[in-house]
């Protein structure tokens, strides 16, 4: 690393790369933070300006939409409860109702420091550990992969507010919406229905938005406006919060920044899953559990550091396996690819110094960020001051615009208001819509790597032959069964 | 006699279920135990939806005092708020985003501030307003090209 530190400084010292990098996170948050755009899709718009540029600067600012877009995330999760991209939806469950209930400062600097320990700190670990850690990849194969989804999904039972069966049945809602369009391995359509807008499953945008946002806002209307809440910005003083809140989280916050670093370097898992596995981890580990959803600081501490901590994870793979841990390092190994650059086991030989790069870029970014959010955040919170009338008006058409611009058709429009029709059924029988969000994310890689593994041996002994595939199993048993045992312990101790 | 909000979840969640069931029975790839294939995901949200439901239709017979979800006049706001999203979206097909846009941003922040005092022409900037920064947003900035309907 030490090598390359002259073209790194060189790099990231360039008034005209830093001007680059401050536009790419303007931008990049500004998507993030707009339901229904993200920085994925900052880095697909603005990835053909980038063609004619040198490899250094190109990458720079392909890296500051990516983290600009995961960082700004929070922004709609707080003040508006529609989660910008899957990565956020966690952040939604006390973000929003910590900004309905006077708070909306202290959440969004709540989730602009969690963003920023998460993004910077994994950069660095990502930096020192990329070649070694990439070896454990090597490691890990369907049994594994099958088994921390199964986990992941599983763990819902400690989000879904007590009620088993009830988050149960949400995540098997989920697991039906994940089995939409053709199947893996085998391309049998199955729920399609003859419909070509099936074929290819259910868009993530509708699900998510269709489902949180619109019948949320719909359902507020319903049942009668609530008193606009306080806003709380003059109260804001330096960054919003104490260092003691810091000192107060520390526990919490290593854990999910452990857990977002370790999910964003299994390849093809990410922020969408790391941000509500450590929530529920959190939620399970907190002294006050039942305080979760209500406005709790914890649920957003966990929430961003975690998924912004599954940057520097998501990088590792990428780097030393030229495998993406999601679809923006995809896009991100594609860029390089047309700039001459072949990520692998081979790169930290033949492009070190670019590797490297990335990473300084990205704890570059999250410094930017940090800053451009202190200074948003007296601002941002001013939105929650717009009556209701003229906020879900306006919100309900931009949600049903981004569910068009997802695929030009007005199809996806219709597609979010049935989803919107079944959130409001789903608050009518009181299932929680965190299981089946989650199960939705993630039953397709389940479902892919189960096939896969079961075409390896042709048996489910081997999920509980393999060791960390049969620790992830048993984890994910005992969580299904965790409720009736604790229920039946209790009867126990009453009793005696 | 009574019906509890649970019991009605737990009858339509079962109902679900098997109705999954029978659809995955027309799947040609056979369900095996050395190969599930793509029977083996709804399948298991089909079992699930059978035991959860049911689970829950018997603790809704236990408990039938649950609070209410919604008043008449709530349910009545729901169903409209449903047919004008849906009126919305067959809007833009025809007459496009532009024209359908203002409208029912107009139609819905007059309906939705009942009961607190707004202006007409404070209700027709909003909708101009928010009509022209969506544009500017998606399709200026963004190069996403908005519904035209017959305009287009």
């Amino acid at each position: 690393m030490i090598e390359n530190a002259g073209f790194i400084i060189t790099q990231v010292t360039n008034p005209i790369n830093l001007l680059l990098l401050l536009v790419g996170n303007v931008i990049g948050i500004i998507f993030g933070a707009i339901p229904g755009l993200n920085g994925t899709m900052a880095v697909m718009l603005f990835m053909p300006l980038t063609y004619g540029m040198e490899t250094g600067p190109a990458i720079m600012f392909l890296l500051s939409l990516w983290i600009g877009g995961c960082s700004g995330g929070f922004i709609g999760s707080v003040l508006l409860g529609i989660p910008g991209s899957p990565s956020s939806v966690a952040t939604c469950f006390d973000g929003h109702p910590m900004a309905k209930k006077g708070q909306a400062g202290r959440a969004l600097a709540i989730g602009m420091t969690a963003s920023f320990i998460g993004t910077f700190f994994s950069a660095i670990a990502g930096a020192f550990l990329a070649q070694s850690v990439a070896n454990i990849a090597f490691a890990i194969g369907p049994w594994e992969y099958f088994g921390l989804c199964f986990m992941a999904i599983t763990m819902v039972l400690a989000i879904s507010k007590g009620n088993m069966l009830k988050g149960l049945t949400s995540a098997c809602i989920g697991l039906l919406l994940a089995s939409v369009g053709y199947s893996p391995i085998d391309a049998q359509a199955r729920f399609t229905f003859d419909n070509m807008y099936l074929m290819g499953g259910l868009g993530m945008t509708v699900v998510l938005i269709g489902i949180f946002g619109v019948s949320m806002m719909i359902l507020a209307h319903a049942k009668g406006f609530d008193p606009l809440p306080e806003v709380d910005t003059n109260m804001i003083k330096g960054i919003g919060i104490k260092f003691s809140d810091i000192q107060e989280n520390l526990v919490n916050i290593c854990r999910s920044f452990l857990i977002g670093l370790g999910i964003g370097f299994l390849p093809g898992m990410g922020a969408g899953l790391s941000n509500l596995v450590a929530y529920s981890v959190a939620k399970n580990n907190s002294k006050h559990p039942e305080t979760f959803g209500t406005g709790n600081p914890e649920g957003v501490w966990a929430s961003e550091a975690s998924n912004n901590a599954s940057i520097g994870g998501a990088m590792i793979p990428m780097a030393a396996l030229g495998i993406p841990g999601d679809s923006s390092t995809a896009l991100l190994i594609g860029a390089l690819t047309i700039h001459g650059l072949e990520m692998g086991p081979m790169v930290f030989k033949n492009s070190g110094h670019i590797v490297y790069l990335m990473f300084v870029v990205v704890a570059i970014c999250a410094i930017i960020c940090f800053f451009l959010q202190a200074i948003g955040m007296r601002v941002f919170p001013q939105i929650l001051k717009v009556p209701y009338h003229y906020m879900y008006p306006a919100l309900i058409v931009v949600s049903l615009i981004s569910a068009y611009v997802d695929s030009s058709s007005l199809y996806k429009c219709g597609m979010m208001l049935f989803f919107a029709v079944i959130g409001c059924l789903m608050a009518y029988g009181g299932l929680p819509q965190s299981p089946l969000i989650l199960a939705f994310i993630l039953g397709p890689t389940m479902e892919s790597n189960m096939l896969k593994a079961f075409q390896n041996t042709e048996t489910v002994a081997t999920f509980f032959t393999r060791p960390i595939s049969c620790v992830f199993n048993l984890i994910a048993i005992a969580c299904i069964f965790s409720p009736i045992l604790k229920t039946l312990y209790a009867k126990y101790v009453k009793k005696n | 006699m009574k019906v509890s909000r649970d019991q009605i979840t737990g009858a339509v969640i079962v109902a679900l279920g098997i109705f999954v069931f029978a659809m995955i029975s027309t799947f040609k790839v056979p369900f095996t135990a050395s190969y599930p294939g793509p029977k083996a995901l709804p399948g298991l949200a089909a079992v699930g939806f059978v035991i959860c439901g049911a689970g829950i239709f018997l603790e809704g017979c236990k408990d039938k005092e649950q609070k209410t979800f919604l008043i008449k006049e709530g349910w009545i706001k729901l169903i409209i708020n449903i047919a004008a999203i849906a009126l919305y979206i067959l809007a833009m097909q025809f007459i496009g985003f532009f024209i359908s846009t203002p409208i029912y941003l107009y139609c819905l922040s007059t309906w939705y501030a009942k009961g607190y005092v707004t202006k007409p022409v404070s209700r027709i900037i909003f909708s101009a307003a928010v009509t022209l920064v969506i544009f500017l947003a998606y399709q200026v900035a963004f190069g996403y090209q908005l519904p035209m309907g017959i305009f287009g």
